[in-house]
């Protein structure tokens, strides 16, 4: 399966070459965790991710198609 | 003393009189300092009944133990008086390198009594200080009267003044510092204006002592440490895009305030965000004194109508005249921001005052004729054209100064004002983040969440990720969150810094961070109980002024569009904010009564049942 993925501010060096947007093949099945494992993101990493317009946990299914975000979580006030 | 200078400085205007005080141990050990001093002082000498733009109102300007001590982000003021915007207290804070060199000048805090019958500036010079002329300054905006007193005064000066819209007691007028640090909100420009007073304007060559210099060195060195090893681990998106990063979150969470809440998400959020501020504007990082941060942004535009260099914006200035104005020209934006500083506006409430203006003409309740100009969704122009005039009070101006409670309700829509006791709420929608509702309705200030942010575990997942649209519960950590503020502002820290570095790890985030660099700083020897007291203080006593303002359940409210219609978009679609239940269960955390009233128990046990007025 296909998803598309959007990588923002502390997560962008994880895309490849850097690209702000791209998709990315999984197996069938594949969880977020996957993901976050083939872009080689760091499991220790704070991050926020969101399929789909929801946030989601790591453990949570992709589906062909899904949209992904994944950011640092960013505050300030 | 150490920590703290020991010294507090009266000014009563009226008689153009100085007087320093000293700074009583107790009082300093149980209301900390800062926001702490504030309502100390007022609790004892203002009439909560006054007219906040009366000579009889009293103005307070503190720092905290922590600030000019070289601890990360101590580095900030506090300004508390009674507010023309809301007629609860202001609690307006900012950092920047005056706050620090006041207390090299030898104070903590200056009181400010009365009304001067001449405009007058407050000049101060390692502890002497006083009252001069400034009429030369009237009219100047808050850059040119920097630049003024301190070529008249001493170049290395550091100056907190008042731009043209505080002269003429706009009702959200800010205080700035350091030319374009703000504190902004509640309209303590306007105080300030009211008394005549233009600027206070300090020079000190001292410095803070402290208590145990080595154990406040070995900690210090072991928190930048830890700081910077997590800032290796995942780049702090505060440093690399400021705080306009956020828009990045909240768009995501549907969170993101949008055309004056009627949405939560904006289409046009990739123009408006944090990445294309730093693609486009950003020409440098800019940080507040002894900050490890720098979430500040120095930034340039070149365009024909909206060019010009300065600093800014921040998240919730984006969201105001941004998304909740449906306004995708960032350029726009930031020119309006630029005017705020210069001027000295709150960015938020005068973003959010014209995003109320565009809904009311849209729904036909305004006419365009009586804006002086056209007024659609989006409009950039009409932003910076009526930002400019507000300033000025000039036409329709005059009444976009007054803010958007006192406009809806004038064109009989009060409803169409977001506001918590007449003041605008910051850039977070409670439909999809139910504490922030919470914190909204209870904070002090009205519209504010910086009294205690749930935005930390509701959106940003620190110190762990609590889901933002549930509502059972959230009394418990709000209160906690909001203990902890009022030690952070008390302290004279920057809540940037201290919730994630200096609070324990757990949702009731007890201030053990803190702890160690007061009792290093000030030898007062806090107990972890004791500290977290102090912040219960400071906020009871705050309830307890506001009660006697006349504020009570009824006015800890949002407007109905926030609890009886469902969000129409994103993530949170089909939510409302769950107001009601959680106060029942806030008031019970707070040993307040179901009116909100503090009980005497709770009162006597804070040592809050003897003093005040
Ligand atoms: S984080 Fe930002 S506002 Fe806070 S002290 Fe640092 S530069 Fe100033």
């Amino acid at each position: 399966m296909i998803v598309r993925v959007k990588c923002f501010t502390g997560l962008r060096r994880y895309a490849p070459e850097g690209r702000k947007d791209f998709a990315i093949e999984l197996d069938a099945g594949a969880r977020v965790a996957n993901l976050l494992d083939r872009l080689g993101v760091p499991v220790a990493t704070d991050l926020i991710a969101a399929v789909n317009g929801r946030r989601v946990a790591r453990e949570t299914p992709l589906q062909d198609g899904d949209a992904v975000v994944l950011f640092t979580p960013m505050e300030g006030g | 003393m150490h920590g703290w200078m020991g010294k507090i400085l009266r000014v009563d205007l009226t008689r153009g009189r100085l007087r320093e005080e000293p700074l009583e141990p107790k009082a300093a050990k149980d209301f900390i300092g800062g926001r702490g001093f504030g309502i100390h002082i007022l609790r004892r000498e203002a009439d909560p009944g006054c007219d906040p733009l009366s000579a009889e109102n009293v103005m307070v300007m503190a720092t905290g133990p922590l600030t000019g001590t070289g601890a990360p982000t101590g580095a900030r003021y506090m300004i508390m008086t009674k507010s023309p915007l809301t007629g609860a207290i202001t609690c307006s804070n900012a950092g920047g390198r005056f706050p620090t060199e006041l207390k090299q000048a030898g104070f903590d805090a200056l009181i400010f009594t009365g009304k001067a019958e001449q405009p007058v500036y407050l000049w101060i010079e390692d502890g002497s200080a006083e009252l001069r002329d400034a009429n030369h300054l009237w009219g100047k905006t808050t850059h040119a009267t920097t630049d003024m007193l301190r070529s008249e005064t001493d170049a290395k000066a550091r100056v907190a003044c008042i731009g043209p819209a505080g002269e003429r007691l706009v009702r959200f007028a800010a205080v700035m510092n350091d030319k374009d640090r703000a504190a902004g909100r509640s309209g303590v420009g306007a105080v300030m204006g009211s008394k005549n007073l233009k600027a206070v304007v300090v020079r000190g060559t001292g410095k803070v002592a402290l208590a145990d210099p080595e154990r406040f060195k070995a900690f210090n060195q072991e928190t930048i440490a830890r700081f910077k090893a997590a800032a290796r681990e995942t780049p702090l998106g505060l440093t690399i895009n400021g705080t306009a990063g956020v828009v990045i979150t909240t768009q995501h969470l549907g969170v993101l305030p949008t055309k004056n809440w009627q949405q939560g998400t904006f289409s046009g959020w990739e123009q408006i965000h944090g990445e294309t501020l730093s693609a486009k504007y950003l020409v440098r990082n800019k940080a507040c004194y002894a900050c490890p941060i720098g979430c500040g942004r120095i930034t340039r535009v070149e365009d024909p109508v909206f060019g010009g260099e300065g600093e800014g914006p921040e998240y919730e200035t984006i969201y105001a005249m941004g998304s909740n104005c449906m306004v995708d020209n960032l350029a726009a934006v930031i020119k309006a921001n630029y005017i705020c500083n210069e001027q000295g506006l709150d960015t938020i409430t005068m973003g959010a005052t014209i995003a109320c203006a565009m809904e009311l003409v849209d729904k036909g309740f305004l006419q365009e004729e009586t804006v002086g100009r056209p007024l659609a969704w989006g409009d950039g122009e009409a932003l910076v054209e009526l930002t400019r005039m507000t300033a000025a009070r000039e036409g329709f101006g005059d009444r976009l100064a007054e803010g958007s409670y006192r406009l809806a309700a004038s064109l009989g829509h009060p409803e169409l004002a977001m506001v918590a006791k007449k003041q605008e709420f910051p850039g977070y929608e409670p439909r999809g983040a139910q504490a922030m509702g919470l914190a909204y309705a209870t904070s002090p200030i009205g519209g504010s969440h910086m009294r205690g942010d749930p935005a930390y575990f509701e959106l940003f997942g620190i110190p762990e990720p609590v889901d933002p649209l549930e509502w059972r519960g959230k009394a418990k950590i709000t209160k906690s969150f909001q203990d902890l503020s009022a030690v952070i502002d008390s302290a004279g820290l920057c809540i940037f810094f201290a919730v994630r570095n200096l609070a324990g790890k757990s949702l009731d985030v007890p201030p053990t961070g803190i702890r160690e660099y007061l009792n290093a700083a000030t030898g007062a020897d806090y107990t972890l109980e004791e500290l977290i007291r102090a912040g219960e203080r400071i906020i009871t006593a705050e309830r307890q002024f506001l009660i006697r303002a006349g504020f009570s359940r009824r006015d800890d409210t949002l407007p109905a569009r926030l609890t009886a219609e469902p969000l129409p978009d994103g993530p949170a679609k089909g939510m409302v904010c769950h107001l009601e239940e959680m106060l029942d269960e806030y008031y019970r955390e707070q040993n307040w009564s179901e009116e909100g009233i503090p009980t005497a128990e709770r009162l006597a046990a804070l040592g809050l049942e003897e003093e005040g007025r």
